[in-house]
């Protein structure tokens, strides 16, 4: 309980001192080509316990319209049990689900983009479920930054 | 002993660059690239900030690009010096006198019409897009900056806005005007007042005085409900993707999770266009809106407030750009709960 209440704490002074910064786009450069940047971010995924849902692709012929590369992604992901929970209890955060991460290549390497779920505390209301954006947050990070560091 | 010391002496410049490249490798590489090539942001050549007082680099880290994807950094001076100290490599960094210029901004008006709009927009707004995107085929290898930009101006001295017109900046498309053109000193000064001219006080960022998500409620049961939200998107022009349950591939609950559906929609042409103003859009595709039926078996459309989403490009191309798309789907969903 202790320890529940000083995470808290540490979140909420973090969330408020940093707030404008929060909010700012995660990405990550990957030094390496789309195909092993994506095997590595399916792998991540799957370590951090989550699932990966589908992927979207949005390369619809960009080479054909002067785009240097056509490899544009999104891979969808989440906790399903979670992520229905969290639903259920507030409607508001459906269209932020499953979260998902963005990968462009970009020459000899793959940009990772995504947004911070920490955007999504001001839809919830107990400091458990607070907790939980927190946590999807700290794992959204600690994806990118290891598939970018498995090709450092 | 002597040759020990003149070692140490040789390696002092090499040591002083510690730390300034883990600062950059945190910081700078995802947009300026790993060799400072240039990406979503300008390229950070030694060459190219060689006409870049430290001033200049440590407010324009500081407070970074207001609208025009260059965040601000909260960095310590230490860390912004670090930092600027490895970008210049060995480089002595140029001093500028702080004293302003003035000029005749009428007839630095007319000489910008003449030589820099062309490059740096009709109000100094700079080329489209990002930094050097080597996502987008464009027909320059560098977006032209804004000049206009509250952070450029704030960041930028008078004195140094003359040497680059008077010099250019190398490995750039922008040139001499001294040299190509034979601009006079009073060319300068003129042209450095009419740009001067554009500085305003420096504004926080507005907020979004509206809700983070708009919730519909529909007066239809469920599939009609879904049935009449395709409809609309695709009398609204965008193409509708086959609908998706929202949890399909995480889960097989299969019955409670039919009753929240997302319906997926894109107008490709739009997608170009904002991909061409900012290739991190992938963010925020594709567009969606999602019918769910609750335990009461009231149905809603629940649509992410795209302007949130927006803000976080600092971006404000692709603000104007999206104003009316949102609009439009807000419409869209209006037709269709009705």
């Amino acid at each position: 309980m202790v320890v529940r209440v000083i995470a808290l704490c540490a979140m909420l002074l973090v969330t408020s001192v940093f707030a404008s910064h929060q909010e700012e786009l995660l990405i990550e450069r990957v030094d390496a080509k789309f195909s092993f940047t994506w095997l590595a971010l399916d792998k991540t995924i799957k370590a951090h316990n989550y699932k990966a849902a589908y992927l979207q692709r949005c390369d619809f012929a960009l080479n054909e319209r002067h785009y240097k590369s056509d490899k544009y992604r999104i891979l969808f992901f989440g906790k399903y049990e979670e992520m229905k929970r969290m639903s259920k209890k507030y409607p508001e955060l459906v269209p932020f689900f499953p979260l998902k991460i963005t990968v462009m290549e970009e020459g000899d390497h793959t940009l990772i983009i995504a947004t911070p779920p920490i955007v999504l505390l001001p839809l919830v209301k107990t400091d458990e479920d607070r907790m939980i954006v927190f946590r999807w947050n700290e794992d959204m990070k600690s994806i990118l930054d290891q598939v970018k560091s498995q090709y450092k | 002993m002597k040759l020990k010391i003149l070692l140490i002496l040789a390696l002092l410049p090499l040591l002083s660059f510690a730390g300034g490249k883990e600062i950059y490798s945190e910081n700078c590489e995802k947009c300026h690239g790993f060799s400072r090539q240039g990406s979503i942001g300008l390229p950070l050549y030694r060459s190219t900030i060689a006409n870049h007082s430290d001033s200049y680099l440590q407010k324009t880290i500081k407070y970074g690009r207001p609208g025009r994807i260059m965040p601000d950094f909260n960095l310590s001076d230490a860390q912004v010096k670090q930092l600027i100290r490895f970008l210049r490599a060995g480089k002595k960094a140029p001093v500028y006198s702080d004293d302003p210029i003035t000029g005749d901004v009428g007839a630095g008006q007319y000489t910008y019409e003449q030589y820099c709009q062309r490059c740096h927009g009709k109000d100094l707004e700079g080329g489209d897009g990002t930094g050097k995107n080597f996502s987008w085929q464009k027909d320059r290898e560098v977006s032209p900056p804004a000049l206009s930009n509250q952070g450029f101006l704030h960041a930028a001295s008078d004195q140094m806005i003359k040497r680059i017109i008077v010099e250019g900046i190398k490995d750039t498309e922008m040139i001499s005007f001294a040299k190509e053109f034979n601009f006079t000193d009073q060319m300068v000064n003129n042209l450095v007042a009419y740009i001067r001219s554009y500085e305003k006080p420096f504004e926080s960022k507005e907020s979004i005085d509206e809700p983070l998500v708009f919730i519909y409620e529909s007066e239809h049961d469920f599939s009609t409900t879904v049935s009449k939200l395709r409809e609309s998107a695709s009398a609204y022009n965008f193409r509708v993707y086959p609908n998706r349950t929202l949890f399909e591939g995480l889960g097989d609950d299969a019955e409670e999770d039919s009753k929240q559906v997302v319906v997926r929609f894109c107008n490709f042409k739009n997608m170009q266009k904002f991909l061409k103003l900012d290739p991190r859009l992938g963010v925020i595709l594709p567009c969606r809106a999602t019918v769910l039926e609750d335990d009461a078996g009231k149905v809603s459309i629940v649509l992410e407030n795209y302007k949130y989403a927006l803000r976080r490009f600092n971006n404000d191309q692709m603000n104007k750009e999206a104003d009316g798309l949102i609009r439009s789907m807000k419409e869209m969903i209006e037709e269709a709960v009705w």
